[in-house]
């Protein structure tokens, strides 16, 4: 065991792995989706849990998820399950379609799509895909990179499915929801969501991930995958935000293939929660591809929120933009990890990747590494990062007009949160943050 | 009782002397200027009767504000109270804005007044009013605080805050440099509207050409963090024409 985390086969009896064996040996599932189960299976054995000498990984405690205290019950198989609750910030402002937990959808509020021809369901409601371009697209997935995909995958029990197709403008954002029950144990839950949108098709999706129980003596670990699929000329708007409690483990990770002429606005509220880690993928498949990445990570207490990005231009003539923002007060730890790689033949590429990070407290961590790989020899790219905590010449200005450093430092914090809102293209997203934000103030 | 009264003031940053021993008396409905060469101390006396921390003023020194001593009082305090210093280099920030920020500025002024928040209705048409004014655009009132703003803007957006918080005090430091005349012209009509009798002004000034505008009616030169001449505004004109090196050899003598 080290730093509390614990190696080899000891990972076996923390996880409930019996469950996803017998599933593996049910003949009635498809074979290329029991091997995805299989395979997943093996990883969870044969991959090692990444520790503080582990590339990528290296100020990244995962003790909370592999300890000897805890042992885990898929959120599935668990007795005891209560309900769950989205609060009004949520619903007022972003009115739930698609609600989808433990295995059950609830599409009420997606009728009006429906009849528009937007498809919504779950991967047991359709045998798992067999027919589908969702069987390409999960076989085609890169094989486990650490313990965390490999848990998503051999408990890849049953997925929401949104499918947008072909030429189809939806101008309303589909809301969908992915909240967690109150539990009675410490719970793992591993939620899919495999969106695909069609040629010449546009649509706008927000997506949030809450943990609003009454109860939070029982940790719960979500293993969230998100794989999003957009096709030629495809244009998606996307909102992710993420919230949590003080018992509250999220690993999340979300792939995003573009195809020519497609692009996607990836936006990220990340707000609060004991421990999460985000990762981002995305591969420009195409030519003439544009991504905009924008996000906020709000953090406190000695939480950990840690945000991973790979940006993967493999053709020419695309174009990225990050824009990233990381606050952080108490003992809290903040970090940014964002790479954008440039193939050899994809010239012309252009991408800008921009960090800056705001320290509340001496003790609070807000750090940055921005990356670029570079293979093509024409192409414009530039990063940059900056942290600290608000400047003493900002705050004496606010002072020198009657505005005493408490109240300037609040002001200073949304005035900083609120650029990055400004360039996300949802509606009511600063009323959402809101209530997060004033857990920063002071 | 004087408005500002400065008695003896010293004042070091990272133990360097910069100011030596100030002493001013500036009455209500009076404007006087301080000019100077650069270096001379001029930024560091605004700064220090603005309250800026990074500066140790020395024992012995006092600054009394309405004959009450303001050297401990916060930088917030002095503002609320209605001393106001516009800067020389005023900061941008991004994300508020105008209307906000001053919003924010004259409820707090308001608050330590036990007075009731400023309705922002009202608020928002006076701060247009004000800006239309010194010749800024009025939707600069949505625009964040400085953010993009060119030189001269920076400096009409510092007299149209001051214009908003009525100061009783108003320290001006450089205000006009790097304005071309036009911007000169609105702030010196921004300045000379506020004067009253119940004002005074410290117009802090490298150069005469604000001072042809405003008039003033005591005119000190700053050399080497001392208060080396004092007189009327003829004084001004006089080291237009003969420049500063002139004094030095007066201070030598």
């Amino acid at each position: 065991m080290s730093n509390g985390v614990l190696q080899s086969d000891s990972r076996k009896r923390l996880l409930p792995i019996e469950v996803p064996y017998k599933y593996s040996e049910n003949k009635s599932l498809p074979d290329w989706f029991r091997k995805i189960i299989k395979d997943g299976l093996s990883a969870i054995e044969e991959l090692p849990i990444p520790d503080s000498k582990t590339e990528g990984w290296r100020e990244t405690n995962v003790s909370l998820f592999f300890n000897n205290r805890l042992k885990w019950q898929h959120l599935y198989f668990c007795q005891d399950i209560g309900g769950v609750k989205i609060p009004l910030i949520f619903s007022d402002n972003f009115p739930p379609n698609v609600i989808y937990f433990n295995r059950r959808v609830n599409k009420d509020g997606a009728i009006e799509l429906e009849k528009k021809g937007v498809s919504i369901y779950t991967l047991s409601q359709r045998n798992f895909g067999e027919d589908s371009f969702l069987k390409t697209l999960l076989i085609s997935e890169k094989e486990s990179r650490h313990i965390f995909e490999s848990v998503s995958r051999a408990f890849l029990f049953d997925g929401l499915v949104i499918e947008v197709p072909d030429n189809l403008v939806v101008e309303d954002p589909i809301n969908i929801y992915f909240p967690v029950p109150e539990i009675k144990n410490h719970v793992i839950d591993t939620p899919w969501l495999f969106l695909m949108v069609g040629s010449n098709s546009q649509v706008s999706i927000s997506v949030h991930y809450l943990d609003e129980r009454e109860d939070v003596s029982n940790p719960i670990w979500v293993n969230a995958s998100e794989i999003i699929s957009l096709s030629h000329n495809a244009h998606l708007k996307f909102l992710s935000s993420i919230s949590g409690s003080s018992s509250t483990y999220r690993y999340m990770s979300t792939a995003i293939q573009l195809r020519r002429d497609s692009s996607v606005s990836y936006n990220s509220l990340m707000m609060s929660g004991k421990f999460v880690r985000s990762e981002l993928n995305l591969e420009l498949r195409g030519e003439n591809i544009l991504s905009l990445i924008n996000g906020v990570s709000l953090n406190e207490s000695n939480n950990h929120s840690e945000t991973q990005q790979l940006i993967e231009h493999l053709q020419s003539n695309c174009m990225s933009r990050i824009n990233w923002r990381g606050i952080g007060k108490d003992e809290s730890k903040t970090l940014y990890r964002g790479k954008i790689y440039i193939a050899p033949n994809a010239q012309k590429s252009d991408s800008i990747q921009l960090f800056k990070g705001l320290s509340l407290s001496d003790k609070a961590v807000v750090d940055a590494k921005p990356q670029l790989e570079i293979y093509a020899d024409d192409v414009r790219c530039t990063h940059g990062a900056t942290v600290g905590p608000p400047p003493q010449d900002l705050l004496f200005y606010f002072r020198a007009r009657g505005i005493d450093a408490k109240k300037a430092k609040n002001l200073l914090l949304s005035a900083f949160v609120r650029q990055i809102l400004a360039e996300i293209p949802f509606r009511n997203v600063e009323n959402l943050i809101k209530r997060y934000l004033e857990v920063l103030y002071d | 009782m004087s408005l500002l009264e400065i008695r003896n003031l010293k004042v070091s940053i990272d133990a360097k002397s910069i100011l030596r021993g100030i002493s001013l008396k500036v009455g209500k409905g009076e404007v006087h200027a301080i000019m100077g060469p650069n270096g001379s101390g001029k930024s560091t006396l605004a700064q220090v009767i603005a309250g800026n921390e990074s500066y140790e003023v020395e024992d012995g020194s006092e600054i009394l504000f309405e004959g009450q001593s303001i050297l401990d009082w916060s930088p917030e305090e002095r503002a609320q109270r209605g001393i106001f210093v516009a800067f020389q280099y005023p900061v941008e920030i991004p994300g508020l804005s105008n209307l906000e920020f001053l919003q924010s500025a004259v409820n707090e002024k308001r608050k330590s007044r036990g007075e009731s928040p400023i309705d922002l209705w009202d608020f928002e048409k006076m701060l247009r009013e004000k800006m239309e004014e010194v010749g800024l655009n009025p939707d600069f009132v949505e625009r964040s605080v400085n953010e993009g703003f060119s030189g001269g803007e920076k400096k009409r957006n510092e007299i149209v805050q001051m214009a908003i918080l009525q100061p009783v005090l108003a320290v001006l430091d450089e205000t006009d440099s790097g304005l071309d005349i036009d911007a000169l012209k609105s702030v010196a009509e921004g300045v000379n509207k506020m004067r009253s009798p119940e004002r005074g002004f410290l117009v802090i000034t490298h150069y005469q050409r604000l001072l042809n505008y405003l008039k003033p009616d005591y005119v000190h030169v700053l050399y080497n963090g001392r208060i080396v001449k004092s007189g009327s505004f003829q004084l001004a004109i006089e080291l237009e024409q003969r420049g500063y090196d002139w004094l030095k050899d007066e201070v030598v003598v």
